[in-house]
């Protein structure tokens, strides 16, 4: 269970970290993501989704719309 | 005089961030007003079973949808056409605010939200904030109030109150059971609560190790800072990878396990005692006790306040005689044991509301334009004050003259129950000790003569040697 935190917590820390340039008054984006690490399997879920579309989105060859794909509809 | 109604006729200044669901007061009566998207809501959480089940435990004010109330349309918040239909509630008799609240009252106040958010998600409901100020007090019995903060969830959607709840709930409690940090002044400094950071900074490295520190405060504390600059929006981002309601559900659980288990640990206090010190002979104490029942006995009261109430003796004295009896005192812990004594099943506790309140600082005008949070005189004014053994620390321990405190008691209530402590009472003499201040004015001779240039007084007996009560009733 601990374990797992970690690892949810880690993997939000890595999608987030490089974004992470100067603070700034937050309309409660991290409040919303810490609801995953507190979530158990359901959070982690979410979280390989999270990863998974915006891996999608980067690819440069897919020529449809960030965010318009369905997390397993690839 | 009767009570001054609070805001006999139009808006609450205190509801206008929720633009489709506001309050507003005709003759007395609490109103809510109700754009399309609120009353379609409304009307859903009708059919629920949760909702009108909390309805009738009053653990949500007592609300029915009603006609156009009789007002004029100016009085209506916003534009009148704008509104699709009204509700009616039960009115609050006295109106609090958390920075007044003590820590039970404010644990309570959260465990409420907390359930009622349990069972709103159960049904596919949600509540769209997590404030205190949604919750308000008959007596000691919290009571939630606004109705228009429960809405259908959408599916996918994350709970947008989490960080809401911990600024104002959460951290603030986290504070006071694991600090002894009051939350009361924070509270009264910010009216969005503590963030994070901030918590984050208050709490020791060991606390780290405690329920809810970790989660709760360290990570989201980095969490937010890490997300601050975020260019998706990221609700928008969890809806469509799925975010599932049973990660509420699971959240809400894990946070009411957090908050149903912290103490505050206090157990001394400068005048928590003070009830049981040398100082109150028993006898002197049933002449108080005497005296206060027989000058209340006459007719019944609306509101009364007890300035200084300690352990709730004399208040629950008055409380026999009247609608509501605001009991405050700037001794949190005398505040804590009277609220917990209340809540155990004490006599009265639909009566007793009791307040961590300091009139010698009393809360002031807060918000938006002064008018959100409003100070107590603006809530409706007592019928009745109780000032006992409390004139002597005004004076001397706070410094005010005698003659502004009558003053402001004559500005407070019509009538009024006063005790004098002379100078050769031992409490006094302790007071006075190490004092540059010879304080000439207070005196026996001089306090009735300042009594007398504003009130009438109707009796007046001795309590002890040094002690005399006075019931007196305002000139004019």
């Amino acid at each position: 269970m601990r374990l797992r935190r970690i690892l949810v917590a880690t993997a939000l820390a890595v999608l987030l970290l490089p974004r992470t340039a100067h603070a700034y008054l937050d309309p409660g984006s991290g409040s919303m993501l810490l609801q995953l690490i507190v979530g158990g399997a359901a959070g982690a879920a979410v979280v390989v989704r999270l990863f998974w579309r915006r891996l999608i989105a980067l690819l440069p060859s897919r020529r449809r719309e960030p965010d318009s794909a369905p997390p397993d509809g690839a | 005089m009767s009570p001054t109604p609070r805001h006999p006729t139009g808006p609450e200044p205190g509801s206008f961030r929720d633009r489709d669901s506001r309050v507003f007061h005709v003759d007395g009566e609490v109103y809510r007003a109700l754009g399309a998207r609120a009353l379609a809501e409304w009307r859903a959480m009708q059919a629920t079973s949760f909702f009108p089940r909390a309805i009738a435990e009053g653990r949500i004010v007592v609300s029915e949808e009603v006609a156009v109330p009789d007002a004029p349309a100016a009085e209506l918040p916003g534009t009148a056409a704008y509104w699709e239909g009204f509700l009616r509630h039960q009115r609050i008799p006295f109106v609090s605010y958390p920075y007044e609240w003590c820590f039970g009252m404010l644990q309570d106040a959260a465990l409420l939200q907390l359930d009622l958010l349990a069972e709103a998600l159960a049904e596919g409901c949600v509540l769209r904030d997590a404030t205190p100020y949604n919750v308000q007090w008959r007596g000691a019995v919290p009571t939630f109030i606004d109705v228009g903060s429960f809405a259908r969830l959408p599916p996918g959607e994350p709970w947008v109150a989490y960080r809401q709840f911990c600024e104002l709930f959460l951290f603030p409690l986290l504070l006071t059971a694991y600090r002894g940090v009051a939350f009361q002044p924070l509270l009264r400094g910010a009216l969005d609560g503590v963030p994070a950071e901030q918590c984050r900074r208050l709490l020791g490295l060991r606390d780290r190790l405690r329920p809810g520190v970790l989660v709760d405060v360290v990570l989201h504390s980095s969490l937010s800072a890490a997300s601050a600059d975020a260019k998706k929006s990221v609700r928008g981002e969890l809806r469509a990878a799925g975010f599932d309601r049973k990660l509420i559900e699971r959240n809400v659980a894990r946070l009411r396990r957090i908050v149903a288990g912290l103490r505050w640990g206090q157990e001394r206090s400068t005048w928590s005692e003070y009830g049981d010190s040398p100082g109150y002979a028993d006898a002197d104490r049933e002449a108080k006790r005497r005296f206060v029942a027989e000058a209340l006995a006459g007719r019944d009261w609306r509101l009364v306040w007890d300035l200084g109430s300690n352990t709730g003796e004399y208040a629950a004295i008055a409380a026999a005689r009247s609608e509501l009896v605001v009991a405050m005192d700037s001794d949190h812990l005398a505040i804590e044991r009277l609220y917990r004594r209340l809540r155990a099943g004490g006599e009265h506790r639909e009566r007793i509301l009791p307040l961590v309140v300091d009139v010698a600082d009393p809360p002031p005008a807060l918000g938006w334009r002064g008018g959100e949070r409003q100070t107590l005189h603006e809530r409706g004014r007592p019928e009745l004050v109780l000032c006992l053994a409390l004139v002597h620390h005004l004076a001397i321990t706070r410094h005010l003259p005698v003659d502004e405190i009558v003053d402001w008691l004559a500005d407070t209530a019509e009538h009024l129950v006063i005790e004098h402590v002379d100078r050769g009472d031992e409490m006094v003499t302790r007071l006075l000790r190490d004092k540059d201040d010879a304080y000439d004015d207070y005196t026996r001779a001089n306090f009735e003569t300042q009594l007398e240039r504003r009130f009438e007084v109707l009796r007046s007996e001795p309590a002890s040697a040094t002690r005399r009560l006075y019931f007196a009733r305002r000139r004019g």
